[in-house]
């Protein structure tokens, strides 16, 4: 297959990448600037404006189209002996070299263009200090799989996952079982999410509204739906069941686009992972990369037998935060399988189940019950005060406030066998985070003067793809497993990534 | 290579490490940007308060003023007390860094995940020789590990030792 390309000699990308450019710089243009368009589309009188901006319109097309013919003209790449090199930049031009043995995985992408024009996005994924992130927008399918496998033969660096293990696909995801995954989502956090979305929207429009007539208008519409919210209860109630079914709407949108059509294959020892709606993600994971694996759950999936599972990665250089991969609706054998591919030894029989000091559940309970003392304080001697009534909600928010304490408190656990750091933590939900020890970049202890009373430290250990805490252990304990620690990441001479 | 390091056996611990303090001569700098910050604040604050006319602020301008010397006095307090608490230790193979009065950190960086060493000198430390040594990791940069008030000497020394580590790993 690879002597149907030369990749000896500079090439160009295939030519549909033009059209490919020309969307992306248009996205770009529109995602600066839909504040504008939608300001001048807005005015009902544009008058002498109307043709001034068809002609802005036409100036800003073909300004595009010019822009994407050039980057895709000066855009070549090369594979020489040594190194993949590559040169771009229309004014500033760049010329990357990269040697093989910088490059660590190659990953391939397809937006909805790219899907429809039938070109895949070629990711370069490389090491080092300064890392230079290298993007090949549109090859042909055969031609971006001729790269891949020239430039993977030629790097000695890639083994991704343990070799013997047996090839095939280790979880494939169909339709009904997206939909129980995106019906048994944390639909607080969706809702939450999207709130936050429109009310950022709705500040942000408000700002150049207010310019406009329409600005007053809106907001009496929401001054006035919000008096109605106050009368009736009735309206609460629809507003709430209405919001959560937005919510469920909303999850099940965002599973399906992340999520579609997940593939995990295990092909000679490297895991594959595929997925996406409208953007096709194809990415490998490497053992060596994955600094933290991530398993959470919740009631409702756990009756359904199923898990979300997060690899976090390390990225190389300061650049970006790593990089987290999420699949969904992994079940327990698959779980266990992917477990054994990225860890060695996963065996904590016999290993002691670690838990917070008492001086864990002692600070949450006396955080929360100050700062419901200083709201029912500032309540009594507010404007807003509505006779003892009010008082009655404590009566249901303390017992609450008790058992997320309690429950918070039992699910935080760390376990440790010679190899893995396993942490355990979640309230309604749970995480179990691995960490390899000797992933570790630094590790800190913290201690504040009252935890100093109770002897107890939380341990911080910093990764490449983030921190994790370990709160309130014994003294002697912190101590033994900091140095444990660090004594991991200097004796083992395996790359950390 | 790696002397007395037994699983079984007792692993060497940050508990008993010789702690150095840093160099008494960075309490000055400490004390003097303090009362850079200070002039300037209570400066500002008495012109804004001296040539208000709000009535309010006219009875009050001196317990304005009071309030605010209490505040500085109790910051440069936790400052200096805070600067008794620095000390930083380097072993064979890591380097150990302990500050705070009421929130105590000690921090650990292995040599081997060190992806630099920065040597810094802002003004008022250059005046007594002195430099601030940060190493950075591939860890959560905002907090990586940053010791201030080392004798530019030392700084440089520490800084040799770690870059020969990394270079012959």
């Amino acid at each position: 297959m690879e002597d149907k390309f030369d990749f000896s000699s500079f090439s160009r990308q295939s030519t549909k990448g033009i059209l490919v450019y020309y969307f992306k710089i248009l996205y770009k243009i529109i995602r600066v600037s839909w504040i504008l368009i939608f300001l001048i589309l807005s005015k009902k009188s544009i008058g002498p404006f109307q043709s001034y901006f068809f002609i802005v319109l036409a100036i800003v097309l073909v300004y595009v189209l010019i822009r994407a013919i050039l980057t895709f003209l000066n855009f070549k790449f090369k594979v020489t002996e040594y190194d993949f090199v590559l040169h771009k930049g229309i004014i500033n031009k760049t010329r990357i070299s990269i040697p093989f043995d910088k490059i660590q995985n190659i990953n391939f992408k397809q937006n909805l263009i790219q899907q429809v024009i039938n070109v895949v996005e070629v990711e370069v994924e490389t090491a080092g200090d300064k890392t230079v992130e290298i993007t090949i927008t549109a090859l042909s399918r055969e031609k971006a799989m001729a790269l891949k496998n020239i430039l993977l033969s030629k790097t000695t660096k890639i083994s991704a996952v343990k070799e013997d293990e047996a090839a095939g696909v280790i979880q494939h995801i169909s339709l009904l079982e997206l939909f129980k995954v995106s019906m048994s989502e944390n639909h607080f956090k969706s809702l939450l999410v999207l709130l936050g979305l429109g009310l950022s929207m709705y500040v942000q429009l408000k700002e150049f509204v207010e310019t406009i007539d329409l600005g007053d208008q809106l907001e009496v519409f929401i001054s006035d739906s919000t008096r109605a919210v106050q009368m009736t209860v009735m309206l609460l109630i629809v507003l709430v069941v209405f919001s959560f079914f937005i919510a469920v709407v909303s999850s099940f949108f965002r599973v399906l686009v992340m999520h579609f059509n997940l593939t995990i294959t295990l092909k000679k020892g490297v895991l594959e992972i595929q997925q996406g709606l409208f953007t096709k993600r194809n990415s490998i994971i490497r053992k060596q990369k994955v600094q933290q694996l991530i398993i959470s759950s919740n009631p409702l999936k756990k009756m359904l037998g199923i898990s979300n599972v997060a690899f976090k990665q390390a990225i190389s250089g300061k650049q970006k935060k790593g990089t987290v991969l999420r699949i969904v609706g992994t079940t327990l054998p698959q779980i266990s399988s992917l477990k054994k591919l990225i860890f060695s030894d996963l065996d904590f029989t016999g290993q002691e189940i670690y838990k917070p000091h008492y001086y864990y559940k002692r600070i949450m309970w006396t955080r929360s019950f100050s700062l419901l003392l200083i709201c029912t304080i500032i309540y009594s001697f507010s404007p807003i005060y509505a006779g003892w009534e009010w008082y009655l909600c404590n009566a249901i928010l303390i017992p609450g406030i008790l058992w997320m304490i309690r429950l918070k408190y039992n699910k935080r656990f760390y376990r440790l066998n010679k190899e893995v750091l396993w942490l355990g933590k979640g309230q309604i939900g749970t995480e179990d985070q691995y960490l390899e020890c000797f992933k570790i970049q630094y590790v800190t202890l913290k201690q504040t003067v009252f935890q100093k009373r109770y002897e107890v430290f939380d341990l911080e250990i910093q990764t490449a793809s983030g921190a994790m805490e370990i709160p309130c252990i014994p003294k002697n304990e912190a101590f033994k497993l900091y140095d444990y620690l660090i004594y991991k990441s200097q004796t083992v001479t395996e790359p950390w990534m | 290579m790696f002397k007395n390091m037994q699983i079984e056996g007792d692993l060497p611990t940050i508990n008993d490490l010789n702690y150095k303090k840093i160099q008494q001569s960075y309490l000055a700098v400490i004390l003097l940007n303090f009362f850079v910050i200070f002039s300037v604040c209570i400066g500002g604050l008495s012109i804004a308060l001296f040539t208000s006319e709000d009535p309010f602020i006219m009875d009050f301008k001196w317990s304005f003023i009071g309030l605010a010397l209490l505040f500085f006095f109790l910051w440069m307090i936790a400052g200096v007390q805070g600067f008794y608490k620095r000390k930083y230790a380097v072993r064979e193979r890591d380097i150990s860094y302990k500050e705070g009065v009421f929130w105590t950190r000690i921090t650990t960086v292995p040599f081997c995940r060190v992806q630099h060493v920065e040597l810094n000198e802002a003004p008022f430390s250059r005046l007594f020789e002195l430099a601030t040594l940060t190493i950075y990791t591939a860890g959560d940069s905002a907090s990586d590990l940053k010791i201030k008030g080392l004798k530019k000497e030392e700084a440089l020394r520490i800084k040799e030792f770690i870059t020969r580590h990394i270079n012959g790993r």
